[in-house]
C-alpha cells in the first residue's frame, strides 16, 4: 500500500471515530434529556440470562414496556460489577436480579436502594417474600432427580436418604449452599428443624457418600449429567430437568423434601431511574404478571394470588403450588447471610481432604 | 523469503531504537488499562477490610488457600512437562516441514485457538463421560467392562489442559527450531556423530532457548486456569482462580480475592525471574518472540 493512500485513509478513519464519538456523546446524554421529561429512555435489567431473560421478556417486560414506553434491556449480572458501579457511584443497572441468597447480603452491603412499599404491593405475597432491599421474585427447587435409564423405576429414591443409600454415581453441586442442606435432611435431620444448620453434621453426612459424588458446577452442566445418565441419583434444579423430562429425556424427580430458592430483585444504589426501577419491580410482583412469568418457566409464583390463574397442568411443575410448597421448606437467607463466608471456607477444607 | 535473506538485513537493535516511539502508545494503553487496575488489586489486598496484613494472615492461617496455591503450581507443573513432551516432536516435524504439509501441520496446531475453552473443555465432558466416546471405544474393543470413570478426574483435567495449551508450546519450539542452522548437524554427521549423538549433543542444546520460552508462557497461563478445572477436575484438584474468582464474585470479599490474586502474580513473577536468571535476560523476550536466535 503507497504512503499516501494510507494517509488518506487515516484521515477518513479520524473522521469516522470523531463522527462516532459525536453520537456516542449524544446517546450518553440521551438519558438525561429523557430524564428532563421524567421518564427515561430505557430501563437496564442486569439478569442471569438464558431462559430466565426469555421469561422476563415474555412477561414483565412486555406488560411494562406497553404500559410505559420504556423500553428493557438486559445485561448480565455479576455481583463483583454491581460492587464496583456503586462503589465509583456510576451506576449503569436499574434493576439487578439473581439468588436470593446473594441479595440479601449485597443489601446488608447498602448495594442496594430500599424498596418503597408504598410502591410495591405486598398483597397476596408469601411470607418472607418483602424484605427492606430486595423482593423474592420467584421459587425453584433444589430436588431429588434421576436418570431413568440408569434407576430401575422400583429403586427410585424417595427421600435424600434414599439417594444417599444408592449404590451408585449420585450427583451434587459442588458448592454448600443447598448442597449442606439436603445432607442433613439424609442424616435423618427433621425438615422443620434444619436450621440453624448443623454444619459438621453435613459434612459427615457427606463424607459418608464422598466417593460415590460426581460433582457438578453449573447449572446447564448439572442438567446434563443427569440426562445423559453420567449420574445415576442426586439433586439439581427444578429448572434444569423440567423441560427435558417433558421431551422425553431419560429423567425424572420429584418435589419430595425440596429446598425452595428464590431469585430476587433489588435496585442498585444511586440509579438514576430509581421511580421507574420501583415501578418495574411493582409490576413484577403482581397475580397476573407471576403467573404469566410460571407458564413461561417452571419457578413458581411468590405471589399466590397468581396460582388461582394456573391451570392444573402447570400448577404441577411449579415448585410453591399448594401441593408441592408442602413436600420441601424454603431456604433460610438469614442463616446463610450471618454464615456464608466462614461455611464456604469450611466446605471447600472439606472438598480438599 | 529464505532463511538467508533475512538474516542478511535484520538488526532488530537497530528498528527498535528507530521506531521505539512506535511503542508510546501500546505502552499507555497497557498503563491505564492493565498497570493502573493491577496496582490498585494489589494495594486492596493491604487495606481493604483494614489497613495491614490482615489478608495475608488469613491465607496463611487456612490450609485451603495453602493447599490451593500448591495444588495450582504443581498442576501447572504437569501440565507443561506433558505439553513439552508431545510439543516437542512436532515442533521437530514442522520444522523440516515445507509448503503445503507445513501449512496443513500449522493449521492443525492453530484452529484450535479459535474455539473458546469454555467448549473445548465441555467438549472434552463429552468424549470422557460414562457414556462418552472413549468408554464406548474402551467397551466395544473389549478392554473394559464397566464403563471407567475419568470424570471428574486428573486424567481428564491434564488431557483437556494440555490439549488447550499445547500451541503455546508449539509454536515457540517452531519459531527455535526453524531458525537452528542446519549445516551444524551437518558437521556433527561429518565429524563422525551417530544421530542420536548429533540430536543429544548439537540439536538439543541448541533448542533448550525454545525449551525454556514455551515451558514458561504454558507454566504462567496455566496457573490462571479457571474453568477447565472447574469441569474436568476433581473437588481435590480446585486452583487459585476458582477460590479467587469465589471472593471476588460469590462473597465480594474483595481484599482477600486481591491479596490471593497479589499471591499467585508474585510467583509468576518470581518464576519468571528465576527464568531470566538461568537463561540470561535479552534472550528470554526475544526468544519468547521467536527472532532469538537469527540476530
Amino acid at each position: 500500500m503507497s504512503r499516501s493512500s494510507e494517509i488518506s485513509r487515516s484521515i477518513s478513519r479520524r473522521k469516522a471515530i470523531a463522527s462516532l464519538g459525536a453520537t456516542a456523546a449524544l446517546s450518553l446524554a440521551a438519558p438525561y434529556l429523557a430524564r428532563a421529561q421524567s421518564k427515561p429512555a430505557q430501563l437496564v435489567v442486569a439478569t442471569g440470562g438464558g431462559k430466565l431473560d426469555d421469561a422476563y421478556k415474555a412477561s414483565v417486560f412486555k406488560v411494562f414496556t406497553e404500559k410505559t414506553g420504556i423500553p428493557i434491556v438486559t445485561t448480565a449480572n455479576p455481583a463483583a460489577k454491581l460492587k464496583a458501579m456503586v462503589e465509583q457511584n456510576a451506576v449503569e443497572w436499574d434493576v439487578m436480579q439473581g439468588p436470593a441468597e446473594d441479595l440479601i447480603v449485597h443489601g446488608r452491603n447498602g448495594l442496594f436502594e430500599p424498596i418503597d412499599y408504598g410502591v410495591v404491593s405486598k398483597t397476596g405475597l408469601v411470607d418472607g417474600a418483602a424484605h427492606e432491599h430486595f423482593l423474592l421474585t420467584d421459587f425453584a427447587a433444589y430436588h431429588i432427580a434421576w436418570n431413568t435409564k440408569n434407576v430401575k423405576p422400583e429403586a427410585a429414591p424417595k427421600s435424600w436418604a434414599d439417594v444417599w443409600a444408592y449404590p451408585g454415581r449420585i450427583g451434587i453441586w459442588k458448592r454448600p449452599f443447598q448442597t449442606l442442606e439436603v445432607a442433613l435432611l439424609a442424616d435423618g435431620v427433621p425438615i422443620d428443624k434444619l436450621y440453624p444448620l448443623d454444619i459438621e453434621r453435613g459434612l459427615k453426612s457427606l463424607e459418608k457418600i464422598k466417593s460415590k459424588i460426581s460433582w457438578w458446577e453449573r447449572g446447564a452442566q448439572g442438567g446434563q449429567v443427569f440426562v445423559d445418565g453420567e449420574v445415576d441419583v442426586g439433586a439439581i434444579w427444578n429448572g434444569r430437568v423440567q423441560e427435558p423430562k417433558a421431551n422425553g429425556a431419560a429423567v425424572d424427580f420429584h418435589f419430595n423434601q425440596a429446598i425452595l430458592v428464590s431469585d430476587a430483585w433489588g435496585i442498585p444504589k444511586g440509579t438514576k431511574n430509581k421511580s421507574a426501577a420501583m415501578q418495574l419491580v411493582a409490576l413484577n410482583m403482581t397475580a397476573a404478571v407471576q403467573a404469566e412469568y410460571s407458564k413461561k418457566i417452571p419457578y413458581g409464583p411468590v405471589n399466590l394470588d397468581a396460582l388461582k390463574l394456573l391451570d392444573a397442568a402447570t400448577l404441577a411443575t411449579l415448585p410453591s403450588s399448594e401441593e408441592n410448597f408442602k413436600k420441601g421448606r424454603q431456604l433460610d437467607l438469614r442463616f446463610w447471610a450471618d454464615n456464608g463466608p466462614a461455611t464456604v471456607d469450611r466446605f471447600n477444607k472439606w472438598l480438599l481432604s | 523469503m529464505t532463511e538467508g535473506e533475512i538474516r542478511s538485513d535484520y538488526q532488530p537493535w537497530l528498528i527498535s531504537r528507530r521506531y521505539a516511539w512506535l511503542l508510546a502508545a501500546p505502552a499507555l494503553f497497557l498503563l491505564v488499562f492493565f498497570l493502573w487496575p493491577l496496582i490498585r488489586v494489589v494495594v486492596r489486598g493491604f487495606v481493604d477490610p483494614s489497613f495491614g496484613l490482615t489478608n495475608y494472615r488469613q491465607i496463611l492461617a487456612s490450609p485451603v488457600h495453602l493447599k490451593v496455591l500448591w495444588n495450582t503450581v504443581t498442576t501447572a507443573a504437569i501440565v507443561t512437562f506433558l505439553c513439552l513432551l508431545i510439543a516437542y516432536p512436532v515442533a521437530f516435524a514442522m520444522a523440516r516441514a515445507k509448503g503445503a504439509r507445513l501449512q496443513i501441520m500449522a493449521a492443525f496446531v492453530i484452529v484450535p485457538l479459535w474455539t473458546s475453552v469454555v467448549i473445548r473443555s465441555y467438549a472434552w465432558m463429552v468424549v470422557f463421560q460414562r457414556r462418552g466416546v472413549l468408554n464406548d471405544a474402551l467397551s466395544a474393543l473389549g478392554v473394559v467392562s464397566e464403563p471407567v470413570r475419568f470424570l471428574p478426574g486428573a486424567f481428564a483435567l491434564n488431557v483437556g489442559m494440555v490439549h488447550i495449551m499445547l500451541p503455546f508450546m508449539i509454536l515457540p519450539l517452531l519459531a527455535n527450531m526453524r531458525a537452528i542452522d542446519g549445516s551444524l548437524l551437518r558437521v556433527a554427521e561429518v565429524m563422525g556423530a551417530n544421530p542420536l549423538q548429533s540430536f543429544l549433543r548439537v540439536f538439543l542444546p541448541l533448542s533448550l532457548p525454545g525449551i525454556s520460552a514455551g515451558g514458561l508462557l504454558v507454566f504462567m497461563m496455566s496457573l490462571g486456569f479457571y474453568i477447565t478445572p472447574a469441569l474436568l477436575g476433581g473437588p481435590q484438584h480446585m486452583m487459585a482462580a476458582v477460590l479467587i474468582e469465589q471472593q471476588a464474585n460469590g462473597l465480594l470479599n474483595w481484599g482477600l480475592a486481591s491479596a490471593l490474586s497479589t499471591v499467585l502474580l508474585a510467583v509468576t513473577i518470581a518464576i519468571y525471574l528465576v527464568y531470566v536468571r538461568v537463561t540470561g535476560g535479552s534472550r528470554a523476550a526475544s526468544d519468547t518472540l521467536g527472532g532469538g536466535e537469527r540476530s
